[in-house]
């Protein structure tokens, strides 16, 4: 059987950016992952758009952890899925935070839905986080378009953003 | 590092009918690790959820108490974690008719075709629904208490009820070399 798991863009940030944009992602496999390495110029939540629609639709579940002892939850109706937090200025240097997102069923006529595990993992102490994040977005359409965002200043140079395809077949 | 292709599609099973388990049998013994991909919506009564269950075996599917699993979720209103031996547990969204979404549950069964050690499952979930009766993600790691290699898989509907047509399930191979 053919490698299924397949590599459709990858993307490297050269300057500073307050969003990215995966456009005209092939309707060829059946779920997408996407793996995220983000640092921001400031404290920043870490959101993810289909097809453009920053409007309403999305319902995410986040499910979180944080250093040293906190076990908790989130429910976000917002124009957006959540991802989870990026690192930002005043963490450890040079280091980014990392989410991995699955989107099962791309192409087809089903409600989308997505899985996103993410952390910040860069301290030794506090600001340690783990995000299990479960999201809905209300629409059949087929994704032909994600677009990453954070909440405030800029991704910067160095985040990497790497777009696959998976085949059930 | 080889560069053979290392990531496979098995099977996959979609449901043309309303149905309470998805099984895969025979697989093949040639990869290293299976990964599973479910995508299910179901019909149950009793919750807003539908405690789904995750069974191998070598031969017939183990409906024993040979499991390990331990679950970490957030349901909305909590945090909670849940055992259970005699399946590894995830949740499935319910609905009182199919409404269209299919979240995912994706497990990593590692080493599955050894016969020295027993055989770890690990997955996370998501069962939400757009009316915000069920808003739940969360993850479980598990184990079946056997050695025996793994070749039969099944996903099913732990409350005795059906999921709906349309929904799916994946299996995948990975090889190591």
């Amino acid at each position: 059987m053919a490698n299924t798991y397949q590599l459709i863009e990858a993307k490297t940030l050269s300057t500073g950016t307050n969003s990215i944009s995966f456009t005209s992602i092939p309707q060829t496999y059946t779920d997408l992952n996407l793996l995220i390495s983000v640092r921001a110029s400031t404290s920043a939540e870490l959101y993810l758009s289909i097809n453009n629609n920053v409007g309403s639709g999305y319902r995410t579940l986040s499910m979180n952890g944080s250093a040293p002892s906190s076990f908790g939850f989130a429910l976000y109706q917002t124009a957006k899925a959540y991802l989870g937090e990026a690192e930002y200025s005043t963490m450890t240097a040079d280091t980014f935070a990392s989410a991995s997102v699955y989107l099962p069923k791309y192409t087809g006529s089903t409600k989308k839905t997505l899985q996103t595990e993410s952390g910040q993992t860069s301290q030794t102490g506090a600001s340690l986080y783990w995000y299990i994040n479960g999201s809905i977005y209300n629409s059949t359409s087929a994704i032909d378009n994600l677009q990453v965002y954070i909440s405030a200043g800029n991704m910067i140079a160095g985040s990497t953003f790497y777009l696959y395809g998976i085949k059930n077949s | 590092m080889p560069a053979g292709a290392t990531y496979e599609p098995i099977a996959t099973n979609t449901l043309e009918s309303n149905a309470s388990s998805i099984t895969f049998s025979s697989i093949p013994q040639t990869y290293t690790d299976l990964i599973v991909v479910a995508n299910l919506g179901g019909y149950y009564t009793g919750t807003t959820w539908i405690d789904c269950g995750i069974q191998v075996g070598n031969g017939s599917i183990d409906t024993g108490a040979n499991y390990s699993s331990i679950q970490i979720l957030a349901d909305g209103t909590g945090t909670l974690a849940r055992s259970n031996a005699t399946y590894v547990l995830y949740w499935v969204a319910a609905a009182a008719s199919d409404d269209g979404y299919y979240p995912p549950m994706i497990a990593h069964i590692n080493n599955y075709s050894n016969t020295t050690t027993w055989k770890p499952i690990l997955n996370r979930f998501t069962a939400l629904n757009p009316a915000g009766s069920v808003n739940t993600s969360g993850a479980t790691v598990g184990a079946w208490r056997s050695t025996s290699a793994i070749n039969t898989v099944r996903i099913s509907n732990q409350n005795g009820t059906n999921f709906y047509a349309g929904s799916s399930v994946t299996l995948y191979g990975i090889k190591a070399a």
